[in-house]
């Protein structure tokens, strides 16, 4: 029977199958491996727009930033592609949820930075209780059952 | 930090895709170096932790795709919110604009409010005459069903509708003309005899009450147009039961249909009620395969077209000559004709080509008009341009582009463009308002559906922005064009370009002017002239009396014997001069026409021949009636009737055409559905008009009325006492048929209704044509008035030094006189050619009839001069020392 556990330190752990890991809608497999485009179920790609925009919600970041905070923010869970997270951050700048400019990150180099939108912040707040919500919901059932 | 959507306060150039495409890489190139970078630090090497990058990174080249495709996306919708609003921000500022000069934009609004409503009416007719569908349940599956001839008898149409399998339904209809019994003289309705699935075929349920339908079994029901329920009813709702009286026979009214349902009539004609087809035993003439009756028309089975259908029938036709051999050969040449649009005159070439090429001429004289007026308002433009130099300037100078400027200023011009665009169409709305209510005095019943729809504000719309372009164009661009500092020098009288510009306008205005006047004076003379047209026959003092027999109630025994009765007690009173029947009423757009073949004498071996003729039938008594002298030979006698030889008399074109002249004794041949029948001239008469009063006169025979009888006829009668002849006439009917209706008029009235076409067309140019003088005196007045305020200074210099008023305005007058008077010349010259294409409508007038040219370069001249005396009389009281001291 899978335990819950969670580990305190943010060390990056790739593959693990002891944990308690979120069931990615539909499916019952565990992603052995960084999800692709290609394997991003709607539901999954609402989650990773999820975590973009509380990323932001610190202040502005460049993409990399983002990469590295959704990373470690789900102890490696979460482990998405790169390509799939730009293409996330495109998709909500062309939403209107986020928005860029360049600018010079701390080594000196040109980056672009993406910071929340009025409506982004919004957004963020109804699908972070919409989440809490679905997430409850779904664990008492599990722990019914 | 800025929100999402707000207007970014420097101009960011937009992203082209390979900026857009170069960002994206430059984005994933910096993450995959600081990946990198990281990864070197936890320890591996520099190609391994690229290696590692890059594997993490995933797929590079589909990343790189979606995210440009989601910026490309971004980008265009950025430039469209832009451009809506620097659209939105010129569009305010025009309306501001407009309320700071009223005047100036009140005189151009006006100009395009009458030019595009004459547009726009127009377009109403054309619209409702072509293009609006059937008043139908999808009318584009309708289509019409010809074979050869445009009616099919009873017999060949229940086969056709069996046999065939391209139309989910065939029906049979034809005309009928009804007298209704009231409690007065009976009232003549035209209405249509249908088979049962009339209503269902078409879709179009009753507004009132119901329709009869195959299921019904009734052949003595009656179903009322709209029009005719208000009209006769006064909208009862209690009508629907009623029986009514029609032709003698009773019928109850089950139904009223909406308003506008006109079932597949031609736009512009109605019907006014709906009976159905008797049956078999009621009507004889049903079993007879030769008795060609009905029009056919059905609707087409999904999914199959109207050239697929053709081949179909075409087979089906070849069937049934297979099994009838009495059934015509060109059953075998079908046609499937849809309903829509100009379908539906099909047949009635005659009458519709001069329809449509009227309206052709009138869409081009509008577009003239409308010609006029953008020049018109160009000049205007270009006037205030010129006062606005300053604002422009500074806007140049605050950064706007050149582009920009230029969308600014057509954003102005397009307001009011659409403000003289809606102002117009108010303005079409009330000229087509009064088409109706004159049709109506029309005898038989017609209304056109002139009503707005969106086809004719599209056109409104499109000719609004058109104008925009043609007016506003010229003078944005070349307000943006100028430079800077020579609107800081004071010009005086402006650059060669404007000049150049300015000369042109005048020449072009005055040019339209011209020809479009010389248009409008043909109109008018055709007009005058037809008045003077000798007919060929002698209408004043002749009575017609029409009657239209139902073949169901009076066969042939009855109904000759009905108008022969009627003759007969007519021409017995002492105040009639003479009196016969005939078939057709010259010039009252009824005819018959067919081909005939001249007979008898060697050829050559070349085939004889053939000439396509009028025809009309009488009885011995109708040229001189109407006053028509036999040139050789004799009139028809009383026993030239069914059994005796077959004779016929033609007219001096024919007798020419066929036999030079000599044509007493010769023979005819005219080839019939039924067999040819031979005819033996017997006499010649002088040529008369036939269709039209403008025609060029056609070959006509007329034949015995007892030979080849017809259910309809019209009594024309001489006599001196009009009023007393028309109640004898009631009277007799009253006895011999009181049930048939009988339609009394007097003959100058046909006339009248024959030169109605040359009015109409006379009124409609010559309102275009004062309209196009109007506009051009007044664009020929702002034009000179501007160049004169231009030239105040070397006016006023003009002045100190001694000119008088008179010689200033010689000299200005003078200067636009040699542009008025190229303009004139090119117009006339134009005019005239143009004219050569309207002969058909200027009937007996010459294209360069020297009066109406004459007339036009008066009024030219007259308009023309006094648009630049006026500007020309206001600048010589121009105050010398003034302009001086401004300077």
């Amino acid at each position: 029977m899978p335990r819950h556990t969670r580990t305190a330190n943010r060390k990056p752990r790739l593959h693990s199958h002891s944990e308690w890991n979120i069931q990615a809608g539909y499916s019952v497999e565990v992603p052995r491996s960084p999800m692709s485009l290609d394997t991003l179920t709607p539901l999954l790609k609402g989650t990773v727009d999820l975590l973009i925009l509380q990323s932001l919600r610190q202040g502005p970041q460049h993409g990399y930033e983002v990469s590295r905070w959704v990373r470690e923010g789900t102890d490696e869970v979460l482990a998405v592609e790169d390509a799939a997270l730009y293409q996330a951050l495109h998709r909500l700048e062309d939403r209107g949820w986020i928005e860029s400019e360049w600018g010079l990150s701390e080594n000196n180099r040109r980056a672009k930075y993406y910071q929340l939108t009025a409506v982004g912040r919004r957004e963020l707040r109804n699908e972070v209780s919409q989440w809490k919500r679905y997430a409850e919901a779904v664990f008492k059932a599990i722990q019914t059952a | 930090m800025k929100r999402h959507g707000v207007k970014r306060l420097f101009k960011f150039p937009f992203r082209t895709p390979e900026i857009v495409r170069d960002e994206v890489h430059e984005e994933f190139d910096f993450h995959l170096d600081m990946r990198t970078d990281e990864l070197i630090r936890s320890g591996l090497t520099k190609t391994d932790a690229r290696a590692q990058a890059l594997k993490e990174f995933g797929n590079l080249e589909s990343g790189t795709t979606a995210c440009v495709t989601h910026d490309d996306r971004l980008e265009r919708r950025r430039w469209i919110a832009q451009t809506a609003g620097e659209f939105r921000q010129d569009t305010v500022l025009g309306i501001r604009l407009i309320a700071r000069n009223p005047w100036y934009a009140a005189a151009a609004i006006l100009t395009l409010a009458i030019a595009i409503g004459g547009n726009t009416a127009i377009f109403s007719v054309a619209n409702a005459l072509l293009f609006k569908p059937l008043p139908v349940t999808a009318s584009h599956e309708l289509a019409l069903v010809r074979a050869g001839e445009s009616q099919m008898s009873w017999l060949n149409y229940q086969d056709l509708a069996e046999r065939n399998r391209v139309f989910a339904a065939m029906v049979a209809h034809r005309r009928v003309v009804a007298g209704l019994a009231t409690g007065a003289a009976p009232v003549r309705l035209w209405g249509e005899q249908t088979t049962a699935n009339y209503f269902s075929v078409l879709g179009i349920p009753a507004a009132l009450g119901g329709t009869y339908m195959p299921s019904d079994n009734r052949h003595d029901v009656v179903v009322l147009a709209h029009h005719v329920w208000q009209a006769r009813f006064g909208a009862d709702p209690s009508v629907v039961g009623r029986v009514l009286m029609l032709n003698g026979r009773s019928y109850e009214v089950v139904g009223v249909m909406p308003r506008g349902f006109r079932g597949v009539a031609p736009a512009g004609l109605l019907h006014d009620f709906w009976i159905p087809i008797d049956d078999a035993a009621r009507n004889p003439l049903l079993g007879d395969r030769g008795a060609t009756r009905f029009e056919i028309f059905g609707r087409l089975m999904a999914g199959v077209s109207h050239a697929q259908a053709v081949p179909a029938l075409r087979a089906a036709g070849q069937q049934m000559r297979a099994d009838h051999p009495d059934v015509p050969e060109t059953f075998v040449q079908m046609e499937v004709i849809p309903l829509d649009g100009i379908g539906a005159f099909r047949g009635m070439a005659d009458l519709i080509l001069p329809i449509l090429g009227f309206l052709t001429l009138m869409t081009v004289v509008a577009a003239l008009v409308l010609l006029i007026g953008c020049a018109n308002i160009g000049g205007l433009l270009i006037g205030r341009a010129a006062a606005r130099r300053k604002e422009i300037a500074v806007r140049l100078a605050l950064g706007a582009g050149r582009g920009r400027l230029v969308r600014q200023l057509l954003t102005e011009s397009f307001v009011l463009a659409m403000l003289g665009g809606g102002a117009g169409v108010l303005l079409a709305i009330w000229l087509t308002s009064s088409v109706n209510p004159f049709l109506s005095r029309l005898p038989v019943p017609m209304e056109f559906d002139l009503g707005i729809d969106r086809r004719v504000l599209g056109y409104a719309l499109a000719v609004s922005t058109l104008a925009t372009f043609v007016f506003g164009l010229a003078p944005a661009r070349r307000a943006a064009r100028f430079d800077l500092i020579s609107s800081l020098k004071d010009e005086a009288s402006g650059s060669a370009v404007r000049q150049r510009l300015r000369r042109g306008l005048v020449v072009g205005q005055v040019g339209v002017c011209t020809v479009l006047l010389i248009w409008s004076g043909l109109f008018l003379r055709s007009l005058s002239h037809i008045g003077s047209i000798d007919p060929g026959f002698s209408p004043d003092g002749v009575v017609l009396a029409r009657i239209e027999l139902d073949e169901t109630t009076h066969g042939r025994a009855s109904g000759e014997a009905l108008f022969l009765d009627l003759e007969q007690q007519v021409k017995a009173s002492p105040a009639v001069q003479s009196a016969a029947i005939a078939t057709v009423v010259p010039l009252s757009l009824e005819n018959e026409e067919f081909d005939v073949i001249r007979e008898g004498e060697a050829n050559g071996g070349a085939s004889p021949p053939r000439q396509r003729v009028f025809s009309n039938r009488l009885t011995p008594g109708w040229f001189e009636t109407l006053r028509i002298p036999l040139l050789a030979g004799r009139d028809f006698r009383p026993d030239d009737r069914e059994g005796s030889p077959e004779v016929t008399i033609v007219n001096d074109t024919l007798a020419r055409r066929f036999w030079s002249g000599d044509a007493v004794g010769k023979r005819l041949r005219v080839p019939g559905s039924r067999g040819d029948e031979i005819l033996q001239v017997v006499g010649v008469v002088r040529d008369s008009k036939y269709w039209t009063l403008g025609e060029k006169t056609a070959p006509t025979i007329y034949r015995p009325f007892r030979q080849a009888y017809a259910s309809w006829m019209t009594l024309h009668i001489r006599t001196r006492d009009p009023r007393g002849t028309a109640d004898l006439i009631a009277h007799e009917m009253q006895r011999l048929a009181p049930d048939v209706f009988i339609d009394i008029s007097p003959m100058a009235e046909t006339i009248s209704v024959a030169v109605l076409p040359a009015r109409i067309g006379a009124v409609v140019t010559a309102a275009f044509g004062v309209v196009a003088m109007l506009l051009s005196a007044l664009g020929i007045y702002g034009l000179v008035a501007f160049s004169v305020a231009q030239r105040t200074r070397e006016i006023g210099l003009r002045k100190a030094i001694g000119a008088g008023t008179s010689d200033l305005v010689r000299l200005i007058v003078g200067e636009n006189i040699i542009l008025a008077l190229t303009g004139f010349a090119a117009g006339m010259v134009l005019g005239v050619l143009g004219a050569n294409l309207l002969r058909t409508f200027i009937a007996g007038v010459s294209p360069a009839d020297p009066i109406t040219l004459g007339a036009t370069a008066m009024l030219v001249s007259g308009a023309t001069l006094a648009a630049t005396a006026l500007p020309a009389m206001r600048a010589a009281v121009v105050n010398p020392l003034v302009v001086l001291r401004d300077s």
